[in-house]
């Protein structure tokens, strides 16, 4: 596939899992899955640093722009997980369906982890209360997600192109 | 790797991010919808507002096919509530007329409200299960403000926390953040709703409050009360599907079930304006 239509495709799906994300719904116990969110993971571990980094920057600047929290929340951690996953799949994870779907779940938590941190300074809430009634859903959701977009990259950056998850852009 | 550190394109990249920290900064220290953010909705309401309107033509055309024998059913069913309906309309309307007529003579008056409305499109959803807000595609364009109070055909539904040009954001009175006066229909007694994480998850809140020897039941309705000004009196809020006491039993709690579907919401009515008649 060229380059330019690999970006291109890319880029609509990000598109597409954004406008999903917060547009229809809520999927489960009020909240939808982090598309987004398990979209830069994904991709993470098919790419290089500046393009990981960029895509969690525009996937989480998309999603300020839909939500009505803080502006540029997201767009700060989606680019951090985005570059740390790049990091850690050079360094730790292997590159694997599995692995993905591990690192995925991790950096769900930690997303949310965060965003309860943040909710926490207004509204105090028992981070039990929050686990089993936000994380959990958005954790389970997920799972299938994970694997579902793994495919879809996997498509996207076949084998015989040269990348694979684990080893990326030159 | 480590001539990422090196490049350009780092220095480039935590520029943005500093530039960031500091939009999420201010707003944090201001508290209150920046201009960049108002831009950013401008822009994007649009964009939200078509990908809305798609998702509902393409939902409803499988909904209509998928579903035919059963809409068929619901119609005969609903055709046969109305006729029951229109017959209780008939009834009241007697109630009504006689009401009327003792307040006359024992010269009794009573509020009644002249409302304003301006009609929007839910364009975004909550996504995160923290908040119980949603996005419309109206704003100060429309004549909306901050604090407007928004309803449906089923009841209330919010009050408008965020406003831009041409984009709100709306909070439910789910949403923690969020307090409603409320009333019981049937004792007259007086709570205010709160909203909480386990409770707005099954699509519900809690009223607390109210008197410990309150005849609330199980079925109940509950209106606003109107007291404080904020809310106008009467506008249903939904009907009590639990009763518990307070920890420290000095007064009950009810858990709300809203009369409105906000998981199916697709159009609101902002009261832009509303004020007290007395009759």
């Amino acid at each position: 596939m060229k380059p330019k239509l690999r970006l291109i495709l890319t880029g609509i799906l990000f598109l597409l899992l954004g406008l999903t994300e917060f547009c229809v719904g809520p999927l489960w116990w009020g909240c939808n899955p982090p598309y987004l969110l398990c979209a830069v993971v994904v991709y993470a571990m098919f790419s290089g640093e500046k393009s990981a980094a960029l895509f969690g920057l525009f996937s989480g600047l998309f999603a300020d722009s839909m939500t009505s929290g803080v502006f540029g929340l997201h767009g700060v951690m989606y680019l951090f997980f985005g570059y740390m996953i790049v990091f850690l799949t050079e360094k730790i994870i292997s590159g694997n369906v599995f692995s993905c779907t591990i690192t995925g779940i991790l950096t769900v938590a930690l997303n949310e982890f965060a965003l309860w941190g943040i909710e926490n300074l207004d509204h105090p809430t028992d981070l039990l209360t929050a686990a089993q009634y936000v994380f959990l859903p958005r954790l389970v959701m997920s799972l299938p997600l994970l694997f579902l977009l793994y495919s879809l990259f996997s498509f996207l950056f076949r084998e015989r192109d040269g990348y694979s998850a684990g080893r990326r852009f030159p | 790797m480590k001539y990422f550190f090196r490049g350009r394109f780092f220095t480039v990249l935590v520029l943005i991010v500093c530039f960031l920290l500091g939009f999420m900064l201010s707003v944090a220290v201001n508290g209150h919808t920046m201009p960049h953010e108002e831009l950013v909705g401008v822009l994007v309401s649009p964009i939200r507002t078509g990908f809305t309107w798609c998702k509902n033509q393409v939902t409803d055309l499988f909904s209509s096919i998928a579903q035919y024998d059963e809409l068929k059913e619901k119609n005969a069913a609903l055709r046969e509530q109305i006729n029951d309906l229109q017959q209780q309309v008939n009834d009241l309307h007697y109630h009504k007329v006689q009401n009327d007529r003792y307040k006359e003579m024992l010269s009794i008056t009573d509020p009644s409200y002249s409302f304003e409305y301006v009609s929007a499109d839910v364009v975004t959803v909550s996504s995160d299960g923290w908040s119980g807000s949603f996005g419309i595609n109206a704003g100060t364009g429309a004549g909306i403000e901050k604090g407007d109070i928004v309803v449906c055909e089923g009841g209330l539904v919010g009050k408008v926390t965020e406003v831009g040009l041409n984009w709100s954001t709306v909070s439910t009175f789910l949403d923690p953040q969020i307090s409603v006066g409320a009333m019981l229909l049937s004792t007259g007694d007086v709570g205010v709703t709160e909203g909480r994480l386990d409770l707005k998850a099954k699509g519900q809140c809690l009223v607390r409050y109210l008197n410990k020897d309150s005849a609330v039941n199980r079925g109940d309705q509950i209106y606003t009360s109107g007291l404080g000004g904020v809310y106008p009196k009467g506008l249903l809020l939904g009907t009590v599907s639990e009763v518990q006491y307070e920890d420290n039993g000095l007064s009950l709690n009810a858990v709300l079930t809203p009369a409105v579907s906000f998981e199916s919401l697709k159009e609101v009515l902002v009261i832009t304006n509303f004020s007290e008649d007395a009759q």
